[in-house]
């Protein structure tokens, strides 16, 4: 059952525009942690939660709030307000830094298959030994489009298509592996993502780019390949094979 | 028919690389990105990126279907056509026709009836 009186009032009670605008505060204060270049990049991604979730927090207790009287506790009691504090702030949290990168997750999981390539795999094993990281998981997502992407968390995934696979001879595969384990080790994966949820949640992400970051991770990403490899050759022809794609993809 | 060339090319409904790669495909039925480029290649000069390309086209249009492979040189995409060269004439056949109707509706018709008549004659 709607509380209509709770829903309605819920825009003039001073208290609650209090709590919002604290809200929008920490949003737009987390936002300003994310442009400092001098902290280290997983701190920085930390604050791009801690913005998404300070932004989705209004629309979380406005949702709570409206519902409040199927709490059978009233809406102008001291308690059941801090208490429905206490959840939207769980709620969003969740929202924030837990839910979106495990739907995204998921999602990508859902049409891929575990690569079976044993020569590719030995590969990987042997220079996550060399690194000291943990072997991830390699999953083939089927399209034709060439994409390669990872994300490192409790477990690490490197997802490759179908399509790049189809593109790539064995040398340039390995010179995207290397160059998706560099992102892992570096935590990138979560940076790359992090931009990406900010950009699809905050209209504010326009003045906190990470742009910068990623590019210079993409190079260290690459540079990574061309030392373990010897040479640019195969990173080089990968790159250009995947731009060749789209490029005549969109000329076409 | 007499005076009239039979086109059997499909530059109508397909570009001319994926009336190329489904001229390679329709013999072999079942192949790689990577060999149906290089049945291609001395004949034009073409990349294998837009190969890949042309053949995921082909896919969304329906005119060929895919599978993955995974086999001693990695994991690959399979394609083959989904009709043979006389199934895919008569769907172009059928297309074409079906677009004329919708177009000039009745006087499309009665041309037709007109003309299959002369056929018959002949």
């Amino acid at each position: 059952m709607m509380c209509s009186e709770c829903a309605l009032g819920f825009f003039f009670d001073p208290v609650k525009i209090g709590i919002i605008a604290v809200s929008l505060f920490v949003a737009i204060l987390s936002l300003c942690m994310v442009l400092r270049r001098d902290l280290p990049v997983q701190r920085r991604v930390y604050f791009v939660y801690l913005h998404v979730a300070a932004l989705v927090f209004p629309f979380v207790y406005y949702l709570l709030f409206s519902g409040c009287s199927a709490l059978a506790s009233g809406c102008s009691r001291f308690l059941p307000t801090v208490y429905l504090i206490g959840l939207t702030g769980v709620i969003s949290a969740l929202v924030g830094s837990v839910a979106a990168p495990l739907i995204f997750l998921y999602g990508k999981s859902r049409s891929a298959s575990a690569l079976q390539d044993t020569r590719l795999l030995g590969f990987l094993e042997a220079e996550c030994r060399a690194l000291a990281i943990r072997v991830p998981k390699v999953l083939v997502v089927d399209t034709a489009r060439p994409v390669a992407f990872s994300f490192s968390g409790l477990r690490p995934v490197i997802f490759l298509s179908a399509g790049l696979l189809d593109l790539l001879d064995r040398k340039e595969s390995e010179a995207v592996l290397l160059h998706e384990l560099m992102h892992i080790r570096q935590g990138s994966s979560l940076l790359r993502f992090s931009s990406f949820f900010m950009r699809l949640f905050s209209p504010l992400a326009g003045f906190a780019s990470l742009r910068h970051e990623l590019n210079n991770d993409e190079a260290a990403a690459d540079t990574f390949a061309i030392l373990r490899q010897g040479t640019d050759v195969h990173i080089l022809s990968a790159k250009q094979k995947v731009n060749g794609y789209f490029e005549f993809s969109e000329a076409s | 028919m007499k005076g009239i060339k039979f086109n059997t090319d499909f530059e109508s409904v397909l570009s001319p690389l994926e009336n190329d790669v489904l001229k390679v495909l329709w013999p072999d039925r079942r192949m790689k990105v990577r060999h149906i480029y290089d049945r291609l290649r001395p004949s034009r000069n073409v990349a294998l990126s837009s190969v890949a390309v042309i053949l995921d086209r082909l896919h969304q249009k329906g005119v060929v279907e895919r599978e993955i492979e995974t086999g001693r040189g990695g994991v690959r995409y399979i394609y083959f056509p989904l009709k043979d060269r006389a199934q895919f004439e008569k769907s172009v056949i059928d297309t074409t026709v079906n677009s004329l109707i919708d177009k000039f509706g009745s006087t499309a018709v009665a041309y037709f009836n007109e003309r299959f008549a002369e056929e018959r004659r002949k």
